[in-house]
């Protein structure tokens, strides 16, 4: 019988289990049917080149899949049926009248609401891809990735407590070291929840504090992603203007309402990319401790500030339990770990382990194992210190550029910490002006209206991503953005 | 002396209990297989009665000896007949996984309880406090509960995955960013579901989670609002009663047999059900599978009430005899059925992705709600999972885990059945434990440290009742047992007991 098989070559695939894949997509593929004879061991070695060793081999590898069977004297038969005729088209949708929660209406709303900031082309406010430190962290899953580890029997999976939803202990010990060290944030190991993703933090404080129409107070400008999750709970959320040295807390004063809690962005608000003032740190929490409510403090972005003082988060300062502190490696590691952590204050804690019990009970154990040991052995610190140069040098080539050729139709930024410059166009072109030209010359840049909840705020304002620029290249682009904008100008 | 049950003659057998359809629709050996069940699950073979030889059935029905031989195996290694040298073969006296149906009130939990934080949590979080109390889940002292025993662990193919992947820059850009997973991991999954577990779909209706729990708890957010009724299996696994409880749902109970729910039942109830929670591939404890004309009339109950079917098949890759029965997301086809999956049994801990297969009607709140609560999944493990499912090492893996649990199960029946003998298990061959009752008026705590002095886990089934619960009802964990030990473990711990 003749039957093609493409012995496709593939780096570190043995020859047999090429032969075995192709007979099995031929199988799959239904090329040979269930019954249907197998070319015999002689017939394959001499029609292939190959020797009768490593036919038998891969029949071998069939007969373990439950592919086919071998009847005595007779060979080889295919023996797989689909249990049931498979169609690979659509089935056509039935119409079926679904009665949603009001939970699911609300979520339904939200939906195209300007929700999408992390556009693929800003790397979704990742670092990029080659400043991503994969060659630590393959050494390190390499550590890990052995039986002696992760078998069931192994000590360490056997280490277990009531904390066990918030993640690994020694993971969370390692984490709270590491957020004193860094952002004077003062916790135990029992204060700390792991998350395998950064939006699920929010869903659990969200769940635990919220019930429909509660108060929420929030920046605005702020991150739109979780301004729309408090709203998908069914919270009002409060707008508080941001000032040039951060929320207004004495709006927040005067209002007198029972809110719940309130979301900040201290250490580099989000876009704007201020920072809050020790005065203010001190006179919100003060607030908070008086109206008992909470902070909810997001220090997404405090990782890189270019040598200027960083100021002590708001849960290092706290002192009455009343601060939420949420933490990501996000901006460091978004390639190859995206855990999001929350630092508890302790009258939380109980209901989050329930919580957290009913949305991840585990997560990855080898992924865990290799982030303790990427802090404890000190290669986060120092990826962040070597990342950093890279990025101030971009940074500085991006503000050279953008000081040399367009100091007449924006401001250019005087400081910048985080990953991207926010700049504001003077009047006089237009947002469909500047977005055009911009992505015909190769500049990337995201509007902020998305950040914006009321709608006679900022216009042409603009986020301009620097961490993955071509170093070589964008003095050139933007000089090329500036004599468009004046042809358009004109 | 008790009365001899009659033996059914050959003639019987023949002419009144098994109708062979010769149409070429399902072998002869499944239709006498299933028929010969039937016959004695139904009563109509009394339990200890003989069976004609299987010359006589297979001269009697017109089929092979070795057709009828095959047939009397997966009956035996079911518990439903036993064969031994001399008597012939007759049914067993007490049939496997036989428990009574509970006739329970729907459970009711008090939403007050003082609260001591100086804050006034939601109504969700006074809820998941008070319901750590509905039975608890199996207590485990392990990160890696109920995964695969270390020889059993894919995890030298996983590194050799984890080196291709780690070797060039990751970047997802070109893949978009999808709250629902990786598209060429969710591809590759969907191809499988539809060749192992034959279900119908398209990779638009799989959506990958970073862990199990939010599947279901993302369902009843989206379904239920605070009231609303569902219906679970009783018995039936603590966590997911836990679960919908938190999200508001009131739960009704549904009695399990051996043909897992009770549609019938479920049928009989007057109110509204949102939808019904089923384990039909393995129920947990019991061990139980639906059948599939069980299966066609759950899916006509959902049809009728217009419901969605929330169809766990956890396990359903461990079916040791007999073959697999099509998911009822592959029966289905009125758009409700909503399919979980997850490869825990395989690839924990490497890997604790959980599987959701929607219906098409949901796709949208779905899409959602999903890149609200968790839209940036590991990147690394989804790309391995992909190759990992497309060059056939799953399908690999799970041939390989199949052969081991097999021999372990049947280590664990045979010695069971010598040494403590007086017991029922569980009738199918499924899964990653055993079923177990024992008929004796030895105390359960005392059983279970009996064993753990011998040297295994007997889990109590009790947590799994909504109410009451049989006494003496273990599972016991077989995967992580060791072949050369299982006959002596069961030995010492039959020993203990008859020490008593």
């Amino acid at each position: 019988m003749s039957l093609a098989i493409n012995l496709e070559y593939q780096p570190y695939v043995p020859l047999f289990r090429r032969l075995s894949d192709a007979l099995r997509r031929a199988i799959l593929e239904g090329r040979l049917r269930n019954g249907d004879a197998l070319p015999s061991t002689r017939e394959l070695s001499t029609t292939m080149k190959i020797s009768r060793a490593t036919v038998l081999k891969a029949f071998d590898d069939l007969e373990t899949q439950g592919l086919v069977r071998s009847r005595p004297g007779k060979g080889l038969f295919v023996s797989y049926e689909p249990s049931v005729e498979i169609t690979f088209e659509e089935r056509l949708p039935v119409q079926k009248t679904v009665q949603f929660s009001a939970y699911a209406q609300r979520v339904i709303a939200l939906r195209d609401y300007k929700s999408i900031v992390h556009l693929p082309a800003t790397n979704f406010g990742g670092p990029p891809a080659d400043l991503s430190p994969l060659h630590e962290w393959r050494q390190l899953l390499f550590r890990y990735c052995r039986r002696s580890f992760l078998s069931e029997s192994s000590e360490l999976s056997q280490i277990s407590d009531e904390m066990e939803p918030f993640g690994f202990e020694p993971l969370r010990q390692a984490l709270a070291a590491y957020l004193h060290r860094a952002r004077a944030v003062r916790s135990t190991a029992d204060q700390i929840a792991v998350f395998s993703t950064k939006q699920a933090r929010l869903e659990l404080i969200a769940r635990i504090l919220l019930d429909e129409g509660d108060l929420v107070a929030f920046e605005e400008p702020g991150y739109p992603e979780a301004r729309h999750l408090f709203s998908s709970h069914g919270a009002r959320v409060l707008n508080v203007p941001v000032e040039a040295d951060g929320i207004d807390v004495d709006w927040l004063m005067e209002k007198q309402l029972p809110i719940k809690f309130v979301y900040v962005t201290p250490s580099h608000q989000d876009p704007t990319g201020i920072t809050m003032s020790m005065e203010k740190r001190l006179k919100l929490l003060d607030w908070a401790r008086s109206n008992g409510a909470y902070i909810i403090e997001d220090d997404y972005d405090c990782e890189y500030n270019y040598g200027k003082q960083s100021m002590p988060s708001l849960m290092g300062l706290d002192r009455h339990d009343s601060v939420i502190y949420l933490a990501s490696l996000w901006k460091v590691l978004y390639q190859v770990n995206r855990f999001g952590i929350v630092v508890l204050p302790q009258s939380l804690t109980p209901a989050a382990v329930q919580a957290k019990l009913h949305m991840e009970r585990h997560l990855p154990l080898l992924e865990q194992l290799v982030l303790t040991d990427f802090i404890n052995e000190g290669l986060l610190e120092r990826h962040i210190r070597r990342t950093q140069q890279r990025l101030a040098k971009r940074r500085q080539i991006i503000i050279h550029a953008l000081s040399k050729h367009m100091q007449t139709f924006l401001t250019v930024p005087k400081e910048a910490a985080g990953m991207h410059l926010i700049v504001k166009f003077f009047e006089g072109v237009s947002e469909t002006d500047i977005e055009s030209s911009a992505h015909e010359c190769g500049v990337t840049l995201t509007g902020t209206s998305a950040y914006y909840a009321l709608e006679n705020r900022c216009h042409r304002e603009y986020m301009l991503p620097f961490a993955g620029i071509d170093e070589a290249a964008t003095e050139e682009a933007i000089s090329n953005w500036a004599v468009r904008l004046k042809g358009l100008q004109r | 002396m008790t009365m001899h049950p009659t033996t059914p003659s050959a003639m019987k057998i023949e002419r009144a209990l098994i109708r062979l359809d010769r149409s070429g629709g399902a072998t002869r050996q499944r239709q006498l297989t299933d028929q010969l069940r039937r016959a004695i699950i139904d009563g109509a073979i009394e339990p200890g009665a003989r069976l004609p030889s299987v010359r006589e059935i297979s001269a009697g029905l017109d089929v092979s000896r070795s057709t009828v031989v095959r047939c009397f195996e997966e009956l035996a290694s079911q518990g439903y007949i036993v064969t031994s040298i001399g008597s012939g073969t007759s049914v067993c006296n007490k049939l496997p996984g036989e428990i009574s149906a509970h006739e329970v009130a729907p459970h009711t939990i008090s939403y007050e309880r003082a609260m001591t934080s100086r804050v006034s949590l939601s109504r969700y979080a006074s809820r998941i406090l008070n319901v750590a109390d509905v039975g608890s889940p199996k207590t485990t002292k392990s990160l890696n509960p109920g995964g695969p025993p270390s020889d059993a662990a894919p995890i030298r193919k996983w590194r050799e995955l984890l080196e291709r992947h780690c070797r060039h820059n990751l970047d997802q850009a070109e893949c978009g960013i999808d709250p629902f997973g990786l598209p060429p991991l969710r591809e590759a999954y969907a191809a499988y579901l539809m060749r192992k577990r034959a279900l119908q779909c398209t990779s638009r209706q799989v959506v990958v989670f970073s862990a199990r729990e939010l599947r279901l708890d993302l369902i009843s957010r989206i379904l239920l609002q605070d009231g609303d009724a569902v219906a679970v299996e009783n018995p039936g696994y603590p966590g997911v009663r836990q679960r919908l409880i938190a999200n508001g749902a009131r739960v009704v109970p549904v009695p399990v047999d051996h043909q897992g729910l009770n549609v019938d039942y479920l049928d009989s109830i007057q109110e509204r059900l949102r939808f019904v929670y089923v384990t039909p591939s393995h129920h947990e404890p019991t061990g139980a599978v639906m059948p599939l004309s069980r299966r066609r009339k759950l899916i006509e109950w959902a049809r009728k009430n217009s419901a969605f079917i929330v169809e766990d098949d956890y396990d359903s890759e461990f079916r040791y005899d007999g073959r697999p029965i099509p998911s009822l997301q592959g029966l289905d086809d009125t758009d409700s059925v909503i399919h979980l999956s997850c490869l825990w049994k395989i690839l924990s801990p490497v890997s604790k992705i959980g599987f959701l297969t929607i219906p098409n009607c949901l796709i949208d709140v779905f899409q959602a709600a999903k890149s609200m609560i968790e839209r940036d999944l590991p990147l690394i493990d989804q790309f391995v999972l992909a190759d990992f499912i497309n060059e056939g090492h799953l399908e690999r893996q799970i041939a390989v885990n199949r052969k081991i649990y097999a021999a372990r199960r049947k280590l664990l029946v045979d010695a069971l059945r010598k040494h403590v003998g007086d017991l029922s298990m569980a009738s199918e061959s499924a899964g990653m434990d055993l079923f177990v009752k024992f008929h004796t008026n030895v105390d359960e705590s005392v059983l279970v440290a009996m064993a753990d002095e011998a040297g295994f886990r007997l889990i109590p089934v009790k947590p799994y009742y909504i109410a009451g619960g049989e006494r003496n009802e273990f599972v016991i964990p077989f995967s992580h047992l060791d072949e050369k030990s299982i006959e002596s473990l069961i030995r010492k711990f039959s020993s203990l007991i008859n020490g008593l």
